[in-house]
């Protein structure tokens, strides 16, 4: 029986590695579908690559910076989201989302490890594409990984806390699928508009959109962590904490709610 | 003992499952379905304990709120003395499920692992484990097959690789829903050899809720009948089988019976029917008490018939079921107001 602060750590630690090791097993084993996801994503960024080069001609290799920086927080905050969402409705596909939840551990512990997880998986195909898109494009952008992972990680919290939201929806409504995929195109707005929000303040509190905004000033204008304004810092841990906090009680919600009803792992 | 209202519910120092009242409601104000209506019940650490019900009796229903998967409208469950519904996850510590049959596994895995990821779930896995692992694989007939991929396997395998998983850890109490559902016989003698050396080696307590009556009179030492969301027996399975005192017999007579001595049985027994065949007559009739079958053949003699062959029908338990379900008046009515047979 797992009792103790010093239990939960070890407990948690052991869990988190399973799932990892159990997506590394998955994605060594079927390589293919890794890679399906990655061209499939590299063919949509050669598309808007090769589409503005030849509409815009010289001009186009001045945003080229800030289409790939873009780019590649679309890719890992729609990938976050997405694979959150969608993985509690797979888990309960496959008969596994009630043996999960009886783990003696809390299931809203057991879906944040889930998150962490899959995180790791979205960091891997993000810094694959980012590379892959630096040498189609031949494009030299800031790499500063101590300034670049600690963004990165508070812009996703958001997206995760959404991931969160729409999984407790899932186990609780079912087949809400159809809005998942809306939720993406809201993503390229705010993730577009996150450097032109900078003037309105509120717009700020927005999923993405300071992530977007000070991820583009890292990579593009070659800016530490350490040289960004700390209130813009702080709306970032804020609004990264804000969301995921908001997911994860929503995500409590309802599982209650689900077993309430008595559908958990219905589906 | 027969019918749930019989049956004393004493504190049972050897019991590792409890529960007390339980209702399970749906539905609004307006109209609301009782699924589980005033279940109590008491399970003893390492016996084997039968569900039976047909479909919508509450099987499923009354298994996930011992799992805590569902949330009861009131009552009170404990496995090993944890408050299900207080402290679900205490409780999950002592106990396992497999509800999804062959399903419950990770069929992109291999068996190894799966048993790995499982095991893993609930702490390290060291020596002891792997070691444990492969002695259960070795009882399941699965050891030269643990590093295939899950997809690969037959439905059969599927499910005692989805039950190896379930006790990849120590546990004390094992929920199985439906576990021969789609299995063939041989993979269904399999299974029930396996719960059998569970419950005897390691003394895990088994509930298992199944249509598979031969599997439940086979392995369970005990049957609890769901019908309604209520319990309408519970007790140990030969005291079940006993439940249905009427046996059938069928008596062959020489010749044809005169309308007079047809008569005269009917009145005092309880005639299922008569038929006449190449020169003989088959009588066929339900006796609640053997000594009246000697009653029966003294009146046939009587009338003068010559009595050929007399054989009894054996009770089975899926009789015995039928016989707790739908001879049930309610049971009738509502199927009667639902407009099915």
């Amino acid at each position: 029986m797992i009792r103790g602060r010093r239990g939960r750590l070890s407990s948690s630690v052991s869990i988190l590695r399973a799932l990892v090791t159990r997506n590394i097993l998955i994605m060594k084993r079927y390589p293919l579908n890794t890679a399906g996801a990655i061209i499939g994503l590299y063919a949509l960024f050669l598309l808007v690559y090769l589409g503005g080069r030849s509409l815009l001609g010289p001009g186009f290799s001045g945003t080229l910076g800030a289409l790939i920086v873009g780019f590649f927080l679309f890719i890992m905050g729609n990938a976050s989201y997405k694979t959150l969402a969608g993985l509690f409705a797979t888990e309960a596909k496959w008969g596994t989302l009630e043996r999960l939840y009886l783990l003696p551990v809390k299931f809203s512990h057991v879906a944040v490890l889930l998150s962490i997880s899959s995180l790791l998986v979205t960091f891997f195909i993000g810094f694959t594409m980012l590379a892959l898109m630096l040498l189609t494009t031949g494009t030299s952008i800031s790499l500063d990984l101590v300034s670049i992972l600690p963004i990165v990680t508070f812009t996703l919290l958001s997206t995760i806390g959404l991931g969160l939201l729409f999984g407790g929806a899932t186990i609780r409504y079912k087949n809400i699928s159809s809005i998942f995929g809306l939720v993406k195109f809201v993503f390229v707005a705010f993730i577009v508009a996150g450097p032109t929000f900078e003037e309105v303040f509120a717009l700020k509190f927005l999923p993405l959109v300071q992530g977007s905004y000070l991820l583009q000033r890292v990579m593009n204008e070659e800016l530490r962590l350490w040289d960004l304004e700390p209130l813009e810092l702080s709306v970032l841990v804020l609004v990264g904490l804000g969301y995921f906090t908001f997911g994860y009680v929503l995500f409590r919600y309802f599982t209650e709610r689900a077993r309430t009803a008595g559908v958990m792992g219905h589906y | 003992m027969i019918g749930s209202e019989e049956v004393e519910r004493e504190t049972n120092p050897h019991s590792i499952v409890s529960v007390e009242n339980l209702v399970k409601s749906y539905g609004g104000r307006e109209e609301t379905v009782r699924a589980i209506d005033g279940v109590s019940l008491t399970v003893e650490a390492g016996s084997i304990v039968g569900l039976l019900g047909p479909n919508g009796a509450g099987k499923t229903t009354l298994i996930k709120s011992i799992l805590g998967l569902i949330t009861p409208t009131s009552g009170s469950i404990s496995v090993g003395g944890v408050d299900v519904v207080e402290n679900p996850n205490r409780a999950h510590a002592k106990m396992a499920a497999v509800l999804e049959g062959a399903r419950s596994t990770y069929w992109r895995l291999t068996i190894r692992e799966n048993l790995e990821f499982f095991g893993r779930l609930n702490g390290e896995v060291g020596t002891e484990e792997r070691k444990r692992h492969r002695q259960f694989l070795e009882r399941l007939n699965l050891t030269e097959k643990m590093d295939d991929v899950v997809n690969d396997l037959s439905r059969g395998e599927k499910q005692r690789v989805s039950l190896a998983t379930a006790m990849a850890r120590d546990i004390d109490v094992l929920f199985l829903d439906e576990p021969t559902l789609g299995l063939d016989v041989e993979g269904s003698f399999e299974l029930q050899q396996t719960l059998t050396e569970l419950a005897a080696q390691r003394g895990v307590t088994i509930l298992v809720s199944s249509h598979d009556l031969g599997m439940i009179e086979s392995v369970c030492d005990r049957g609890i009948v769901l019908d309604d969301g209520e319990i309408v027996a519970d007790d140990a399975i030969e005291n079940l089988l006993d439940v249905l005192q009427t046996r059938v017999y069928e008596l062959i007579v020489e010749g044809g019976v005169a309308a007079s001595t047809r008569n005269e049985i009917e009145r005092a027994y309880d005639v299922v029917s008569w038929v006449e065949h190449r020169g003989c007559t088959k009588l066929t009739v339900a006796v609640s008490n053997a000594n009246r079958i000697h009653g029966l053949t003294g009146a046939l003699v009587r009338n003068g018939l010559q009595i050929r062959s007399i054989r009894m029908d054996d009770t089975d338990f899926e009789a015995v079921f039928a016989s707790l379900v739908y001879d049930r008046p309610h049971v009738d009515e509502s199927r009667a107001a639902r407009g099915e047979r």
